[in-house]
């Protein structure tokens, strides 16, 4: 069940009863977040609140693609704004919504080039001798922005317990062993492996409906 | 959970473009999965994204609130009537004053534009004014760029910025003219 026009809800879902569709019956009251093409129908119907949840999901992305352009602190605003302008004004263009990140890394790229390649012609003009790197945003470090993004808005749809053992087994700057997992989250060691399971199908499922990874296991191609 | 594999075998047998033989991953679904995860999404150990500043976020928010406002006005696209950078010049009078200098007038529908640029050591310095039958300044806002300027007492705007603007837009209480996209390369 969702609530038409609010803010989207995290899944009140407690020892992972899916709760959608087709599945076991929920256990609780569950609201399931919109995926982007549901979102973007509302967007499109003039919807300022979903407009706003579509940034939420996706300011990071833009911004980190915009940071990483070697821009001033002025330029980047204006990447991350122009990017969301330009998407704003091609909205009713949009072909395939379930892939907007995409769009957003490749829009905020050419704005971030753009706005490079101008201030260098400027640079050039005020006879300023530092040469500013040249090199483009290379689209392995924009694919794993991406990737980083999409997962990050998949772990935030999982149940605490859940997004924090995926976090520690998978994402966490230092890889910990078994038993330090099973300390941190206050559970055996020996029921780490089905929990661990568990929460990975969970995970793959909301992948799944966001459109970022198919139903064969594969990762939709990001740009 | 002893006799799984460890994140750091995982991550190898993700990177691995052939699955190396390994026993346990043949037969441990589990491990299977986390495999295919982290080949899908090879993020591990990396920082999340910072998020952007507020104040960027609630710029780009109001994109849908302000467009709701501007669906219903309306919207005049400017002629350009002088470019002084396209006036002929005499053989060895252009010089850098004239390029450094440079002034616009645009009409449409009895509006008139005028737009006066001047081009310093770290920036450029701008002046516009804005004519027509029954409009008042104090009512109007001028659009340059990422800046918004209100008229001084004598209907003039006036703005600097350290490079010169895309276009010109000047709003009214329900309209919106608007400059065609200026190039400002040098002539």
């Amino acid at each position: 069940m969702r609530i038409p026009g609010g803010e989207s809800m995290l899944s009140l879902q407690d020892d992972l009863t899916v709760c959608s569709s087709g599945s076991k019956p929920c256990r609780v009251y569950c609201v399931v977040p919109e995926n982007d093409t549901e979102l973007w129908g509302r967007v499109l119907s003039g919807d300022a609140a979903a407009w706003r949840l579509l940034i939420g999901r996706y300011q990071s992305l833009v911004y980190a693609v915009c940071t990483r352009a070697g821009l001033s602190a002025p330029d980047v605003a204006d990447c991350f704004q122009q990017t969301w302008v330009a998407l704003y004004e091609n909205r009713r263009r949009l072909r395939e919504p379930s892939r907007i990140s995409t769009w957003l890394v490749t829009t905020a790229k050419r704005e971030a080039l753009r706005l490079r390649h101008r201030a260098q012609r400027e640079d050039k003009e005020t006879d300023l001798t530092e040469t500013p790197d040249s090199a483009p945003l290379p689209d392995e470090v924009l694919e794993v922005l991406e990737r980083q993004s999409q997962l990050g808005i998949a772990l935030g749809e999982l149940d605490p317990r859940c997004r924090r053992l995926v976090e520690l087994f998978f994402f966490a700057p230092e890889e910990q062993t078994y038993e330090q997992i099973a300390a941190r989250l206050g559970l055996a060691s020996n029921s780490l492996g089905a929990l661990r399971r568990r929460c990975l199908d969970r995970l793959r499922e909301i992948l799944v409906r966001n459109g970022h990874m198919d139903e064969r296991n594969e990762a939709v191609k990001a740009l | 959970m002893s006799g799984h594999l460890s994140r750091q075998e995982l991550i190898e047998a993700a990177r691995a473009k052939k699955l190396k033989q390994n026993r346990h991953l043949e037969s441990c679904a589990e491990c299977q999965v986390a495999v295919r995860m982290l080949g899908l999404f090879p993020v591990q150990g990396l920082p999340p994204l910072p998020d952007a500043p507020p104040i960027l976020v609630e710029r780009a928010a109001g994109l849908a609130e302000t467009a709701t406002f501007l669906d219903n006005i309306k919207t005049v696209m400017l002629s350009l009537t002088f470019d002084s950078w396209d006036e002929p010049q005499l053989v060895s009078v252009r010089d850098q004053s004239t390029v450094s200098d440079r002034r616009f007038r645009f009409e449409a529908e009895s509006i008139r534009l005028d737009v006066r640029a001047e081009r310093g050591a770290r920036q450029w310095a701008f002046v516009a004014q804005v004519t027509g039958p029954q409009l008042r300044p104090s009512q109007v806002i001028l659009v340059a760029g990422r800046q918004e300027v209100q008229a001084d007492s004598s209907g003039l705007f006036h703005w600097t910025s350290t490079r010169p603007p895309d276009a010109v837009k000047i709003r009214f209480d329900e309209l919106m003219i608007v400059t065609p996209r200026l190039s400002w390369k040098s002539p």
